[in-house]
């Protein structure tokens, strides 16, 4: 059983309410909290309540969450686990003296028999990257991988992940669990300009392409393509539409999303970009997103072996992706719901996923679907 | 199926990951991370042969091979059955003669599952790459272009062995050079001090220690600078002197006696470039030598007054 509690307020007493409920339900052995940033919880006013848990739990603050057929902008979504979590902090996740895989390895001294792991990590820390390679070198396939970036669209860091020692920040949150999914991963992006070789990188900052300023590149393929200009106030209205891609063979390119552009030209995305890389400028439209968070639907329900019965579809999709459809992400999450099946899920800072093939991968503007075994 | 460029972007990619670092592990981390992502591979591992020719004799001088796996990602992959799959057709051991033979059914490939597949690839004259896909296989191509790719693993690898090598090497010559009890020397043909091992406080019983030497002259320290110029006549004809025997003073004005074996060293010129050597103390065997001689002298006195009467 997933026995789901929602409180539509968003206030500290609505969660403390249905965290009651949820952990007074028979079988509950752990919980799972999705709630957005409008609720501003803060460590202040939710700590004591996190620390008086007696079961695990762990979670994050999402700029927004879906519940159904709704996206919600204010309100927090509770899920009880029968299943216990063995749920694992590593902190410092900007850190870049830190090696991941070593400190995974001391927290998970046998991977054991979960299936699914929750990946959930403060979506401004700097290492991302470097927590997911470190999570696949570690463990590999032999579990599935679900999760994404917390924070708010206000690109300020703060603590937004739950746990039982209270609200954290810089962080990430692993959650193995004994339940059967399926993931399935798809973004809708398609190239409209390219290869460009990205010739001088920092982690998520895209310096040079092809020795020139990123952004002269950047600016002359997307002014052509959007036919508009950008001004000193409208990069991201414009960038939002026109991703970068980049390639891999058998696969889907992976998304970045540039979300600002520094004085000398450089542009900051959304995880890392490799220098060497070889990258397109993406656009999509509607039509191909929606189609796209349908096929993460059909490729998760496929990758479900778990036991025939009731089931959950948690929907990880990329904030940006709202931004870029606007009243139109309705048709993405209609692309997902079954009626049969309840739905929840987060708008999130990036995603974290693998389809239980292939690497792990932190992704931008991409919808990753886990079909989950209610149990 | 991917295009020709788009095959071209990804091998670049790939092939500019390799040997990136001279540690082996981190090398092969970021290089096999590299490759795994950009061919949407599930795991790979890389073998290196036992004993490897970097550490060893020349791989046509051993009797017998076996692989060992250095590096998997992920870490544990005994659940990978693909992996697994091609393993079981990794010789144990094989005999040095016979591995020309297996390295010609290479690039081998085969399917656990349907859908699960495996690839062993050659890494010239150090071991084997192991990689696993699911879904679709990788593109005939792709598989023949990764030859060039595993060739420069392959020296990537090797570059890291010797380096490691060559480390463990000068762990093992600086611990002889710190912990020797005679001293090290190297000075120009002039004289100078450019090198000589801690051991000279020992020598020197406190008096010197080895940054009061670099840079002076050698001439400062002889007690009869003759010595020098001795020892240099005995170089300059046959390149190289063995217990030559010269004395030094300490700092206090005690002398020490020593014995210098060295070598004059030539520049690529074939001219006298410095002179490196050890310096051991003998003061205790000259001391010795000096008591004995005394000794004798002294019963040589006593003998030649045998034929008197003796009065003791």
């Amino acid at each position: 059983m997933f026995p789901i509690q929602i409180d539509l307020t968003g206030t500290v007493e609505g969660f403390q309410k249905i965290l009651q409920q949820t952990i007074s339900q028979k079988d509950v052995a752990g919980v799972l909290v999705l709630a957005c940033d409008a609720n501003d919880f803060k460590p202040e006013t939710v700590n004591t309540i996190l620390k008086n848990i007696p079961i695990p739990i762990f979670g994050g603050v999402f700029p927004e969450i879906i519940h159904g057929r709704n996206k919600l902008i204010r309100g927090t979504i509770l899920v009880g686990l029968s299943t216990r979590p063995n749920i694992q902090i590593i902190p410092h996740l900007s850190d870049p003296s830190i090696d991941y895989e070593e400190i995974i390895a001391q927290k998970f001294p046998e991977s054991g028999q979960n299936k699914t792991m929750f990946v959930l990590v403060d979506g401004f820390s700097q290492r991302i990257n470097a927590l997911i390679d470190s999570l696949f070198n570690y463990f590999g396939l032999e579990v599935n991988y679900l999760g994404g970036g917390c924070g708010s669209l206000s690109f300020v860091q703060k603590p937004c992940l739950f746990t039982n020692e209270g609200l954290i920040e810089d962080s990430a949150v692993l959650a193995t669990v004994d339940i059967a999914s399926g993931i399935g991963v798809s973004h809708g992006w398609y190239s409209v300009s390219g290869p460009f070789k990205v010739t001088e990188a920092d982690r998520n900052v895209i310096l040079t392409i092809d020795w020139q300023p990123a952004f002269s590149i950047y600016r002359r393929v997307v002014e052509e393509a959007a036919h508009c200009e950008f001004t000193d106030t409208n990069f991201f209205e414009l960038a939002k539409s026109y991703p970068f891609g980049i390639k891999r063979l058998g696969g889907d390119m992976i998304v970045r999303d540039p979300i600002m552009v520094k004085e000398n030209g450089a542009l900051v995305c959304v995880g890392e970009v490799p220098a060497e890389s070889y990258v397109d400028i993406l656009t999509g439209d509607t039509s191909s997103l929606v189609k796209a968070a349908g096929k993460a639907l059909t490729l998760s329900l496929e990758a479900f072996h778990g036991p025939a019965g009731r089931t959950i579809i948690i929907l990880i999709d990329c904030i940006s992706r709202v931004l870029f459809l606007g009243k139109e992400f309705e048709k993405e999450i209609q692309a997902v719901y079954q009626e049969d099946i309840p739905l929840i899920g987060a708008l999130t800072l990036g995603e974290i996923a693998n389809s239980g093939r292939d690497y792990l991968e932190f992704y931008n503007k991409t919808a990753v679907v886990g079909c989950m075994e209610a149990k | 199926m991917s295009n020709t460029i788009e095959q071209l972007q990804v091998l670049y990619e790939i092939a500019m990951s390799i040997g990136l670092s001279l540690d082996l592990r981190s090398m092969l981390k970021n290089s096999l991370a590299v490759l795994l992502k950009k061919l949407s591979c599930s795991a790979g591992g890389v073998l290196l042969f036992q004993p490897h020719p970097i550490s060893s004799p020349a791989l046509h001088d051993l009797q017998e091979i076996h692989f060992e796996e250095v590096f998997t990602i992920p870490r544990s992959i005994t659940h990978n059955k693909a992996y697994q799959a091609a393993i079981r057709h990794v010789p144990k051991t094989i005999p040095a003669d016979r591995l020309g033979v297996f390295f010609q059914q290479l690039p081998l490939s085969g399917q656990e599952d349907p859908g699960s597949f495996f690839y062993i690839l050659e890494l010239p004259d150090i071991g084997l790459l192991i990689l696993t896909k699911y879904g679709e296989g990788l593109d005939p191509i792709i598989l023949k272009s990764l030859k060039p790719l595993s060739n420069k693993l392959a020296s990537a690898c090797k570059a890291c062995l010797q380096n490691t090598a060559l480390r463990e090497s000068e762990e093992n010559y600086r611990s002889i050079f710190e912990n020797v009890q005679d001293v090290y020397l190297e000075t120009r043909i002039d004289g100078t001090i450019i090198e000589v091992s801690p051991s000279i406080e020992f020598i020197s019983k406190g008096q010197y220690k080895k940054a009061d030497l670099i840079g002076k002259s050698i001439y400062e320290f002889y007690t009869d600078i003759k010595d020098r110029g001795g020892l240099i006549e005995v170089m300059q004809k046959t390149g190289s002197v063995t217990d030559f025997e010269v004395s030094f003073k300490n700092r206090d004005a005690s002398i020490i006696f020593c014995s210098i074996s060295a070598k004059m060293l030539l520049n690529s010129e074939s001219q006298q470039e410095k002179i490196i050597g050890s310096i051991h103390d003998i003061t205790d065997r000259k001391q010795a030598e000096d008591a004995l001689r005394e000794s004798t002298d002294y019963l040589e006195n006593l003998l030649s007054f045998a034929n008197a009467p003796i009065m003791v």
